[in-house]
């Protein structure tokens, strides 16, 4: 693919059919990896097309995956991560037409308090929601601490991650995330370090991940990790059903998205600040 | 106090073209960056409030920062 030659910072596995990189000063066009690989490992997560041995699938390899940079380049002049960048890549992510928004980031500016809204990504997101997309956010990785802004966003779907025992080896610094309670099926557990409460709307593997980073594969952990796993999983829904992709792009849309995907879950017996719903499958 | 703020627009319709002429042509005010529904600019809020004050339909925010979540613990000082 042209495009991909042209953004070496990608891996090979990862297919972008555009995007925007919202930081100023930098090339609008150079929407791919910023060099600190979080992104790229959040985007395989949803639409990794690798192929075993060595290759591995996200979760919709045949989305059609954009990528809106919010962080400047690693070492470069801004570091971006504004409100200003995050709301102006939402816009912007909704202006190209995109049903699923993928947010893995949180807000942290009132440590007391991490659920305080932001007025400017609220109202991005507000709109995102009246134009017919679904916004998907991280819960924050504060150990079991409130959720955090914009996922505790009540028109957010705010996503916790789940661990499974026996996914990982022992004695690997994932062994730590473990914690109760446990599920239905006592492997299962809302990792320790995922944030929970009232806002939690689902949750997602989060523990152990591998997925795409620049060169290959690597593991990450975090709520960043479950996030895209849940909307990878609202793409294979939106997928099959061509009656809400056609809606008019409203809040009725999103609404319909959202409840299609609520009602594609799995409860794992943990209360509904640790799982919301419960794991989309 | 001066800083840097984010002016968004969340009235009805295309953002008035004469307000955003009227703060980029302010002396007091530089504009940073902008979209087609935000200003980030810099200058002295009181001077951005008054500003607001002929166009209705505006959120003045100041910038602030978002992070990627960490999972890992974070060690508060190298050890020695």
């Amino acid at each position: 693919m042209a495009q991909q030659r042209q953004r070496p910072s990608l891996p090979d596995d990862l297919r972008l059919s555009g995007g925007f990189n919202v930081i100023k000063g930098e090339d609008p066009g150079d929407f791919g990896d910023n060099g600190e690989h979080h992104g790229t490992h959040v985007a395989g997560i949803i639409a990794a097309r690798g192929s075993a041995p060595k290759g591995r699938l996200g979760i919709a390899p045949g989305v059609s995956l954009r990528s809106y940079r919010v962080f400047g380049k690693k070492g470069g002049k801004s570091p971006g991560g504004t409100n200003f960048d995050v709301a102006k890549a939402i816009d912007r992510a909704v202006a190209d037409g995109c049903d699923l928004i993928n947010i893995s980031l949180e807000m942290l500016t009132d440590a007391e308090n991490p659920a305080t809204p932001d007025s400017v990504i609220r109202d991005a997101i507000a709109a995102a929601r009246s134009a017919g997309v679904l916004v998907i956010v991280a819960a924050g990785n504060q150990d079991r601490g409130p959720v955090s802004f914009p996922a505790a966003d009540e028109r957010s779907v705010a996503v916790s991650a789940l661990g499974r025992k026996g996914t990982f080896p022992t004695g690997t610094s994932e062994s730590g995330d473990v914690a109760g309670p446990f599920g239905k099926d006592k492997k299962n557990f809302i990792a320790a370090f995922s944030n929970i409460g009232r806002a939690i709307d689902l949750t997602g593997p989060g523990v152990g991940i591998i997925s795409t980073v620049p060169g290959g594969y690597g593991v990450e952990s975090g709520t960043s990790m479950a996030c895209p796993a849940v909307t990878g999983f609202a793409a294979r829904i939106l997928g099959r059903l061509p009656d809400i992709r056609k809606q008019a792009r409203n809040q009725e849309r999103s609404d319909a998205i959202a409840q299609a995907l609520f009602a594609s879950v799995r409860d794992l017996g943990f209360k509904p600040e640790f799982e919301g719903h419960g794991l989309p499958s | 106090m001066m800083g840097r703020f984010i002016l968004r627009y969340t009235g009805s319709g295309p953002t008035p073209a004469s307000f955003v002429e009227q703060v980029r042509s302010h002396q007091d005010v530089s504009i940073l960056d902008e979209s087609p529904h935000m200003l980030l600019v810099d200058g002295p809020e009181a001077v951005l409030r008054r500003l607001l004050e002929t166009s209705s339909g505006w959120l003045l925010v100041p910038e602030r920062s978002v992070s990627l979540p960490d999972p890992r613990p974070q060690v508060e000082r190298p050890p020695d």
